[in-house]
């Protein structure tokens, strides 16, 4: 639903083999505008605040899973312009949706190497700029698909289903936006059902696409409910998959972008690289003398950019290539591999990138010192590609 | 009758050395040390020269050495705090307590600090209104921190967060080279080091001088003329009297009169003092030879023998000879940099440890265990 | 004629280019000459003429407000007494009717209020006068007042074995004034942290707790920290100084007796740390310190991890000891904390995550019951003696929110005034005070800039390169009329300062919109100057003050050599704002920066702005000249002794 509570966004598509686009209907009645016209389709629209629209394209393969540079992405796209891409995410992004304090919420696959399951889903944020790609919740330990997700007042809601087997039955829960990362409430577990999308219903309700009988209907449930009541709307001969109120909605705050899309480098800066929840198997943490910096490459392979050495206090600061997943080795004294993420991070042209560690505790605030990094030389990481380091900069 | 002879006994076993002692020093006017007890780097004393010593109101007793500021805890043991800690440096060299908040102030040997509650601030010629960094003596007058430094006196109201100097550029010092101030009721004395003494009175804003007459350094042609010495090295003020310490000899002032001694005049053991506390109206003096003791008429010598002995002499108006006596214990060093006297006890704070002086009893305190 | 007219014309025209040109080059020699800078193009006459303290905006008359300061409940809990600062007034409140019954005129800015516990004697601390006042409740009718230190903030009563006392947080001495009441004196005056604010008594009266707002100045890399003074008021003594690890601007302070527990909210602030970001607390967030004022202090987060409620100032806890509520001024809210809770969780932890807690943003959905939403800019609380109501000083709407403590539900509001809307700066006040405009809300202006002041700390904005460019935050106290503004002078107004630009560097979230934007710095004209000298002192200089007068604007040295006009201080520092507005190089650019020409700062107000230059390198003014001065880049300096140079710094603490 738009803010202003007149009109509504969907995906729908014109004929059979069409692909999925986004419209735009009027509840006054006229008829729906065609607002995308993707090779491969979008979905999950949403607006941000400055009236852009958001989706995601192009729509993901069933059963398949994207992956960079094709992986269904984060667009935005304004009245008058083209669509241009926000995310570069090593994996498909699938659902989402705009949060009030005006981040993009959506899911993608941790792309984790340890994981259970590849595709296991989290939710992660990033600015309406495609800024500050960060996780909003979600635990490995949890190998989840993760569809349509919800802001609800102080939490997040989303249908989940098990990643390793997707066609299972789908359930509702929610986190509080306080503390995300733990403590996932079901909703509606006395209903016994499948669950296909969960919207906020106003006065303290739900919304919810339930199943019912052979079809999916829309329930309208109270947050405290025990048991669920009649629906609120079933036709039977069509799966009724998702309803929103039509009221306005206050607009998600604003975020002017502090990108300069001229420079192709953003920096990322790590406060401590032995900050880390990868333990050894004592609890230590050994200590990285470097780390090892990679891009993902168009064929999926991990391509080197370079090697940036760790100072006494843990910090490194780097330039890296601007719109590439980027992966971290950190390596010890003797070049062994300590610990590592694959190329999942990107960052934006001009964008200034800070992590507190690698792979961080989650919901920490840096503790308050001058990182030893930001006091030598920055280096730029381009790996062979030598025409990009002559631009180098002069710091 | 078997246990009244035991007791009887064991009474003149005990008491004799008591009752001499109480024979001997019944008629000196001031507390006489029996005993020493020392203390050095086993008590956690970081070093061995101990400039200054001082009990603050809540009992306790606070040292300054060439290696930080120390208290002593309840359990005799002594707690440092250094530059770590935000001592302006490790040499303190004076403490003075305000008495109204608790905090010490700290002269030091790159600047001025207050010790409150635990916590160091430091005050240098750089970052304040301090003239220089080297504080030899500090003193609390009201709101006022009077430090004493090597360029000038430096007066800090402490409520109007105001610096004021006082030197040879605007006072008649001779030169700015101040070893010591002191609070004098309504009057601030300040000691120059080659320029004798000042008398400051705050309210009006005057300053005045007082110059050895004699203006030679080795001896005083007449005594009792003024200041012994130009070169001051101390000043205390206590009950309406002004002592003065000067390498040259040692002088009092009182009610306009100088009096002065020199160790060839004198039981004043040497020329060279280097401080004085006065307690009811004797003054604690200390020397490179020892302490000395005296209201003026009556003076105790506590002086350390060739084979570290301790050693003390009695020396009474009008008696032609000292009482001299060995003592069980000595100072821990001769060279006396600082003093600290109440009515219980006596500190000395040395060139080679702090020592306690242990008072012998009184008369009164002797005859009720009789 | 046509001919005539044509020739006429262009005789005019030209004539009217040469003196164009002729006066911009006279204009260029005439500054060139009297600042002696050869490097300045045209300079704007305003830059150095026609300037005077009477046309700046903050000298003007403006509208007053009925914005509640202290508060205080009767110990019958029929009245509530409510200091109106900017009224010079003091409001009774019936609290069953919820009506003002009587305005009672107390002259110097009324600030906090302390009640006896008969409730017989009200104390008011005069912030503006300098004193404190004792109203006879019962009369109304002011009884006694006595002068304390510079702009006395919070006040607390103490029984004590010696003796009733007073303690006064004097904010703008940097003391704390501790008064006995029979006779009424200051018995003394100990020397607290920067800015004592906030007072509570503590085991009974036998101690008393002043929380600072602003840490000391700590030099570049250092983390700063700020005060919890604690003073035996019976004695006059200072018994300990709890430091706060890089926190500060705490602005309240309380005893939880059943727990022997000082809570003080506190701002957690991470300047050291390159501004990359706002999310996850990086430039700052809210806690709240647990003291035993024993030596244990642990620090505990209030802030979420995807929201922030900025600005805690009050904190009122009840008599049993279960609850705290903190007042968030920057988001409207005040948070409830259940003790119980927090003491569990704290006995379960660990000595590192205690040590860690105040960074661990998930930590608070522990021990917070409830965010209660109010009215805006909440700033004092204060609770019923029978704990069964909490009131609410909403500042900048006039009023005081009562809420039911059991159901945490509002009881009704106290209207004091209009909320004074009409008032362009008042509505620029509550932008400034308004989280809502950074990401999350997580700070707002005045996060930065208390009281429009200055939190004394340097900063990494990092859009001019991450490590480059440190820079010392600076008062917006008496910034009227000193554009252009940026530490390189590149902002020429107030509005560019302030907006998209800000947006992106600090705030991340939408520019501020533009009607906003105007009454935000019509507030910020409106704030005057810091006052630094104590009421007793002002209008006269001392004989120093006087030299120190005579060493700023000399134009020679004592010996005759003349001093070059580029060095002598009143041509950068050109009364009456003590800024010419001009660039300048005074020597001082450090290794990582970019430009060695910075903006010329006024100097109104000056001594309460430490730290100084660029990057707050000198902690004190005399280091300007005893530790970073360069070759006489700064004003001639080389020929001063001690006297002089003190004497000049006198003269600068009375600007």
């Amino acid at each position: 639903m738009a803010p202003d509570g007149r009109s509504v966004l969907f995906v729908g598509k014109e004929k059979p083999d069409s692909a999925w686009q986004i419209y735009q209907a009027s509840l006054d009645g006229t008829a729906p505008q065609r607002l995308t016209s993707m090779s491969g389709g979008a979905m999950s629209p949403d607006f941000v605040s400055n009236g852009d629209l958001v989706f995601v394209s192009p729509v993901p393969a069933v059963g398949g899973d994207g992956s960079f540079p094709k992986a269904a992405s984060v667009f935005a796209q304004s009245r008058q312009g083209p669509p241009h891409r926000l995310t570069f995410n090593a994996h498909d992004a699938t659902d989402l949706t705009v949060l009030g304090d005006g981040r993009i919420l959506f899911a993608t696959a941790f792309g984790s190497t340890t994981a259970a399951v590849a595709s296991a889903q989290a939710l992660f944020t990033v600015n309406n700029d495609g800024t500050e790609f960060t996780l909003y919740a979600g635990r490995h330990d949890r190998a989840l698909r993760i569809r349509r997700p919800r802001e609800f007042g102080n939490r997040l809601g989303y249908v989940a289903s098990s990643a390793d087997a997707p066609s299972r039955e789908a359930w509702a829960e929610t986190v509080r936006s306080a503390r995300p990362f733990s403590n996932e409430e079901r909703l509606f577990a006395f209903a016994k059902t499948e669950c296909a999308s969960v919207s906020d219903g106003g006065g303290g309700t739900y919304l919810a696409s339930l199943k019912h009988g052979s079809t999916l209907a829309i329930y309208r449930v109270a947050t405290n409910a025990t048991a669920l009541g009649p629906a609120l709307f079933d036709d039977p001969a069509w799966h009724d998959i998702e309803a929103v109120l039509a009221t306005p909605r206050p607009q998600p705050v604003g975020h002017i972008s502090a990108m300069s899309p001229a420079k192709p480098f953003g920096t990322i800066l790590c406060l401590d690289a032995n900050r880390t929840s990868f333990l050894a198997a004592d609890g230590s943490v050994p200590k990285a003398e470097t780390i090892r910096v990679t891009g993902l490459a168009a064929d999926g392979s991990a391509k080197w950019l370079g090697n940036v050495p760790v100072h006494a206090d843990g910090s490194f600061m780097a330039e890296v290539p601007a719109d590439l997943p980027l992966g971290f080795e950190a390596l010890d004294a003797r070049g062994q591999v300590l610990r590592a993420t694959p190329p999942v991070v990107w960052v934006r042209a001009g964008e200034n990138r800070a992590c507190l560690g690698c792979h961080e505790p989650h919901g920490r605030s840096p503790r308050n010192h001058r990182p030893l990094a930001v006091r030598a030389p920055l280096m730029r990481l381009v790996g062979p590609d030598a025409k990009l380091a002559q631009t180098g900069s002069s710091r | 009758m078997k246990t009244t002879l035991a007791s009887l006994i064991a009474m003149l076993l005990v008491t004799p050395p008591a009752m001499f002692a109480l024979d001997a020093v019944g008629d000196v006017p001031f507390p006489i040390v029996e005993r020493f007890e020392n203390f050095g780097k086993e008590s956690g004393i970081p070093a061995n020269k101990v400039h200054c010593v001082t009990k603050t109101s809540d009992g306790r007793l606070w040292i300054g050495t060439w290696d930080g500021l120390c208290v002593r805890e309840p359990n005799g043991q002594f707690r440092r705090y250094g530059p770590e800690h935000g001592l302006s440096h490790k040499m303190v060299l004076a403490i003075v307590e305000d008495p109204r908040t608790g905090d010490l102030w700290l002269g030091t040997m790159r600047g001025l600090s207050r010790f409150s509650a635990g916590k160091l601030t430091a005050f240098t010629q750089t970052s304040s209104g301090l003239p220089n960094n080297v504080v030899y003596g500090v003193a609390l007058v009201g709101d006022t921190v009077w430090a004493a430094t090597a360029a000038g006196t430096g007066a800090f109201n402490t409520k109007a967060g105001e610096w004021k100097i006082y030197d040879h550029n605007n006072t008649v010092m001779h030169e700015p080279w101040c070893y010591t101030v002191t609070g004098a009721g309504d009057l601030v004395y300040i000691g120059v080091w080659g320029g004798g003494i000042i008398e400051h009175d705050p309210k009006r804003g005057t300053f005045k001088e007082y110059r050895d007459p004699d203006k030679d350094f080795h001896f005083d042609l007449v005594p009792d003329d003024g200041p012994i010495n130009d070169i001051t090295s101390w000043l205390a003020w206590e009950d309406g009297i002004l002592w003065q310490t000067t390498y040259f000899g040692f002088s009092r002032y009182a009610k306009g009169q100088w009096q002065t001694w020199v160790e060839t005049r004198s039981p004043l053991p040497s020329n060279f003092t280097q401080f004085v506390w006065p307690h009811k109206r004797a003054a604690w003096v200390g020397s490179d030879r020892g302490v000395s003791v005296t209201d003026g008429k009556f003076w105790v010598n506590y002086l350390v023998g060739d084979k570290g002995e301790g050693l003390v002499e009695i020396h009474r108006p009008g008696a032609t000879q000292p009482e001299k006596r060995t003592m069980s214990t000595a100072l821990a060093n001769q060279f006396v940099l600082g003093i600290y006297v109440d009515d219980t006890e006596a500190w000395f704070a040395t060139s080679k440890g702090l020592s306690r002086g242990v008072f012998a009893k009184t008369k009164t305190a002797v005859a009720a265990a009789k | 004629m046509k001919r005539s007219f044509v020739t006429l014309s262009v005789l005019v025209l030209l004539a009217a280019l040469a003196a164009t040109w002729g006066g911009r080059e006279w204009s260029l020699s005439h500054v060139r000459y009297f600042t002696g800078r050869q490097d300045l193009g045209w300079v704007s006459c305003y830059n150095c003429h026609l300037v005077t303290l009477e046309d700046q905006p903050w000298a003007k008359p403006r509208p007053k407000h009925d914005s509640p300061a202290g508060l205080a409940v009767s110990p019958d809990g029929a009245r509530l007494y409510v200091a109106l600062d900017d009224r010079d007034q003091l409001a009774v409140v019936d609290v069953a009717s919820r009506q003002i019954v009587q305005r009672v005129r107390v002259s110097g800015n009324p600030y906090g209020l302390a009640l006896d516990p008969t409730g017989k004697r009200l104390f008011i601390t005069c912030k503006g006068g300098d004193r404190v006042a004792v109203l006879d409740t019962k009369s109304l009718k002011e009884a006694e007042s006595i002068e304390v230190g510079l702009m006395p903030a919070g006040v607390a009563f103490c029984e004590t074995k010696s003796g009733p006392r007073l303690v006064v947080a004097n904010s703008g001495s940097d003391d704390i004034s501790i008064l006995s009441l029979s006779p009424f004196k200051e018995i003394a005056r100990p020397a607290a942290g920067r800015e004592p604010y906030a007072v509570a008594a503590a085991r009974g009266g036998e101690l008393a707790m002043v929380a600072c707002r602003l840490a000391a100045a700590v030099g570049l890399d250092a983390p700063p920290s700020s005060e919890v003074t604690v003073v035996n008021p019976g004695l006059g003594r200072v018994v300990s100084r709890e430091s706060l690890d890089s926190a500060h601007l705490s602005e309240g302070v309380a005893w939880v007796p059943s727990r022997s527990w000082a809570l003080t909210p506190l701002v957690k602030v991470r300047n050291l740390v390159p501004i990359t970001q706002v999310a996850k607390g990086w430039v700052m967030s809210s806690g709240l310190a647990v003291s035993d004022l024993g030596g244990a202090l642990i620090q505990m987060p209030l802030d979420e991890v995807n929201d922030y409620f900025a600005d805690p100032s009050a904190i009122a806890v009840d008599a049993a000891g279960r609850r705290a509520y903190v007042a968030s001024g920057g988001g409207d809210t005040v948070s409830v904390i259940d003790l119980e809770r927090l003491a569990a969780w704290l006995a379960k932890a660990g000595e590192r995550e205690k040590e860690e807690a105040i960074d661990d943003l998930t930590l608070s959905s522990e021990y917070v019951l409830a965010r209660l939403p109010t009215a805006r800019n909440p700033r004092q609380l204060a609770l019923s003696p029978d704990g069964k109501t909490f009131f609410i000083a909403e500042r900048l709407q006039d009023s005081v929110l009562a809420v039911n403590t059991e159901t945490l539900q509002p009881l009704g509001r106290i209207a004091l005034g209009d909320g004074g809307l009409s008032d362009p700066i008042r509505r620029g006040e509550r932008v400034f005070t308004q989280a809502a405009h950074t990401f999350q809300r997580q700070f707002s202006c005045r996060s930065c800039h208390p009281d429009g002041h200055v939190d004394g700390l340097a900063y990494d904005f990092d859009g001019d390169g991450v490590g480059d460019n440190l820079l010392d935050n600076r008062t917006l106290q008496g910034v009227a009329g000193t554009m252009p503004f940026k530490w390189n002078g590149k902002n020429p107004s107030l509005e560019i300062q302030c907006g998209p630009r800000f947006a992106r560097v600090l705030m991340r979230t939408d520019p501020i919109p533009p009607a906003d934007l105007q009454d935000l710095t019509t507030f910020l004209q409106s704030q005057p100057p810091a006052r630094t000298v104590h009421r007793s002192q002002q209008g006269k200089l001392t004989e120093s003050q006087e030299k120190g007068r005579e060493v700023f604007f000399a134009t020679h040295q004592p010996n005759g050599t003349p001093i070059p006009r580029d060095r002598q201080c009143a041509t950068c520092h050109r009364p009456p704002l003590f800024t010419n507005r001009l660039p300048s190089d005074i020597g001082t650019k450090g290794r990582y920066d970019t430009t060695n020409h910075f903006d010329t700062p006024h100097l109104l107000g000056i001594a309460a702005s430490a730290p100084y230059l660029h990057d707050g390198r000198a902690k004190t003014l005399e280091e300007l000249w005893t530790v970073y001065q360069t070759n006489d880049l700064h004003g001639v300096s080389s020929y001063m002794n001690k006297h002089q140079l003190n004497d000049l710094i006198e003269y600068l603490k009375t600007l």
